[in-house]
């Protein structure tokens, strides 16, 4: 059988590998090398991106490579006499690397602040209305993200919502200036993402983590207490399991202490539970969500897109 | 007080869940409310008025950027669904060939380059290949292959997953009982990955819809997508025709879901009854 295939499928095979590595070779790699090339050429004075690295005119090969393009990276910072030079003696790139990974930080903590417990309580809500809540999460996911980012502008303007609604009341004279500032860009990073966040973290939830928790937490404990010894079990139960599987991610691991280090309290249940987890060969049952899974009460298709690989692959 | 923390204590779920969704929901509501506006303003309600809807239409601009982008989405989703369902195929079916380790991190790579990268890199790909041939210009079709390599990306995770857990036995059978390869995929696998394809679908036409960063790098004078003319006319400021289009946009979305979501409900129903029926037996 096996040989029968592997005969008749080859003109099939060599064709279905075959249009996604071209098409990936022409369109990726391709560009990416004319991206390296233009990076290491000397310019000179035409500006012509397309000069030719080596020169044979004269008989013998000469480089023309040039790596000017990467210390002007750094330059500024290294030596103080950058190209463009901003603020703090740092390149503009830099400035900009910086920047970007500032707000990336934020948004992050943001998104996991205000989406975990979302997702957790979409999680724990009734049956009933779960397909629901989750069906509104999916909704903005679909409208055009430029038109909500839109709207934000609108929201935070001097003249805008907030600003008019609060002078209306009486509590400010004048408005505050809110858009085009690191409020504003908080505000719009976080929404665009908490979307993303949302739908990972309530598929993640539904898929492994809580469900385990939700058999685990006693009735009638306080929530935010529930909420954490739940979430740093379930963190720590998926800890081992992706460790055992061998799939664990350096991301997963740092995001895994964050938690266990912010609720200590709960450390050892949680480590107990992970050691349940392991040994009594859980896995399976988590992986798939245990028939309690979200995707046997939800239509999960659109929602695949968002779930994270990683926890498919383990089972 | 004590009551009041008691209080807060028994309905944090519920604060939570009101809160996020009042936070996810606010620019939504403020885009059909002020779609209606009779004026400019967009702090204030001054009145209902549907002028911001005919001046959508009178707005040639738009319009044809509307069109564009619908072509582009529909073409660059049929695309992706194929060549991701291809990806998806090889990386699930095929274990053993030459560079598959390759053939993993490229299909991947879409997902973890910027987006600003893959456009910059593709436009000096097409500048260089005019250039040499004079072919192609700018416009529909290099915007079409820059949202494809992303889209493909994304439709291959989603149909891997779906492909991964396509029951073997079946395709099997249909070959022992005479089904050629070819058959076997059309016959078998092609409906077992069908709803995979279709949210792939659905996934990639969203996602080229709404894409602005590549588009500005791929179109070329006086082609433009919906997203690049919206985003040139926010940095002009406020436009509420802008908010009538949106509002027609999360119409149109949020009646689509709402109809797959009764449809998936009722087809769940319908399965558990089947289910139970069949354990009567």
């Amino acid at each position: 059988m096996k040989l029968f295939m592997a005969q008749t499928f080859r003109p099939g095979r060599r064709f279905v590998i075959g249009v996604p590595f071209v098409w990936l070779g022409v369109f990726f790699v391709v560009p990416f090398l004319i991206l390296l090339r233009i990076s290491i050429t000397d310019m000179g004075n035409g500006i012509d991106p397309f000069a030719p690295l080596f020169d044979s005119s004269d008989g013998t090969w000469r480089w023309l490579f040039k790596l000017d393009n990467y210390a002007a990276i750094f330059r500024a910072a290294a030596d103080g006499a950058g190209l463009v030079a901003t603020g703090l003696g740092q390149t503009i790139y830099m400035d900009a690397y910086i920047t970007s990974l500032k707000y990336a930080f934020f948004t992050t903590v943001f998104c996991l602040l205000i989406g975990y417990p979302f997702a957790y309580f979409i999680a724990r809500a009734r049956p009933s209305i779960r397909p629901a809540l989750l069906m509104m999460v999916m909704l903005p996911f679909w409208t055009s993200f430029l038109l909500r980012v839109y709207a934000w502008k609108g929201i935070l303007a001097d003249q805008g919502v907030i600003n008019n609604a609060l002078m209306a009341v009486g509590l400010i004279d004048a408005p505050i200036v809110m858009l085009y500032t690191d409020v504003s860009m908080l505000v719009g990073m976080t929404y665009v993402y908490l979307a993303f966040h949302g739908f990972a973290a309530v598929c993640d939830a539904g898929e492994n983590g809580f469900s385990l928790a939700g058999g685990c937490t006693r009735p009638g404990r306080q929530p935010v207490e529930g909420f954490l010894a739940d979430h740093c079990a379930a963190e720590q139960g998926r800890y081992c399991l992706r460790r055992h599987a061998g799939v664990h991610s350096q991301c997963g691991r740092v995001r895994d202490s964050l938690f266990i280090g912010w609720c200590r309290k709960h450390h050892d249940r949680a480590c107990r539970l992970g050691r349940d987890v392991q040994q009594q060969q859980l896995a399976p049952r988590l992986c798939t969500g245990g028939g309690d899974g979200l995707s046997d009460s939800f239509p999960i298709g659109p929602l695949l897109p968002l779930q994270r690989p990683d926890t498919r692959a383990i089972g | 007080m004590r009551a009041a923390h008691r209080f807060m204590q028994a309905n944090l779920g519920r604060f939570w869940l009101v809160a996020v969704y009042l936070f996810l929901y606010a620019p939504l509501a403020f885009l059909v409310v002020f779609s209606f506006n009779s004026t400019r303003q967009d702090g204030i309600f001054t009145g209902f008025s549907l002028r911001w809807y005919s001046a959508l239409w009178a707005d040639s601009r738009l319009v044809d950027g509307f069109l564009l982008s619908l072509k582009v989405a529909l073409v660059t989703a049929s695309l992706s669904a194929v060549l991701g369902a291809m990806a998806a195929f090889v990386l699930v079916r095929y274990e053993r060939f030459r560079g598959r380790p390759l053939f993993i991190g490229l299909v991947n790579a879409p997902l973890i380059m910027p987006e600003v990268i893959i456009g910059l890199s593709l436009l000096l790909l097409m500048v260089a290949v005019q250039r040499a041939v004079g072919w192609p210009d700018r416009g529909m079709g290099t915007i079409v292959i820059g949202h494809t390599l992303l889209g493909m990306a994304y439709a291959a995770v989603v149909i891997q997953s779906r492909l991964r857990e396509v029951d073997r036995s079946i395709e099997e059978a249909a070959m022992d009982l005479g089904c050629r390869p070819l058959q076997v995929f059309f016959l078998v696998t092609l409906p077992s990955i069908a709803p995979a394809m279709v949210a792939a679908w659905l996934l990639t036409f969203t996602l080229s819809f709404d894409d602005v960063v590549i588009s500005e790098f791929l179109s070329g004078p006086g082609v433009t997508t919906l997203p690049q003319v919206i985003f040139s006319y926010a940095r002009r400021g406020i436009n509420p025709s802008i908010y009538a289009a949106a509002t027609l946009l999360i119409a149109v979305v949020s009646l689509g879901i709402i109809a797959y979501s009764v449809y998936e409900a009722r087809q769940h129903r319908q399965r558990q009854r089947d289910l139970r029926a069949a354990s009567l037996h």
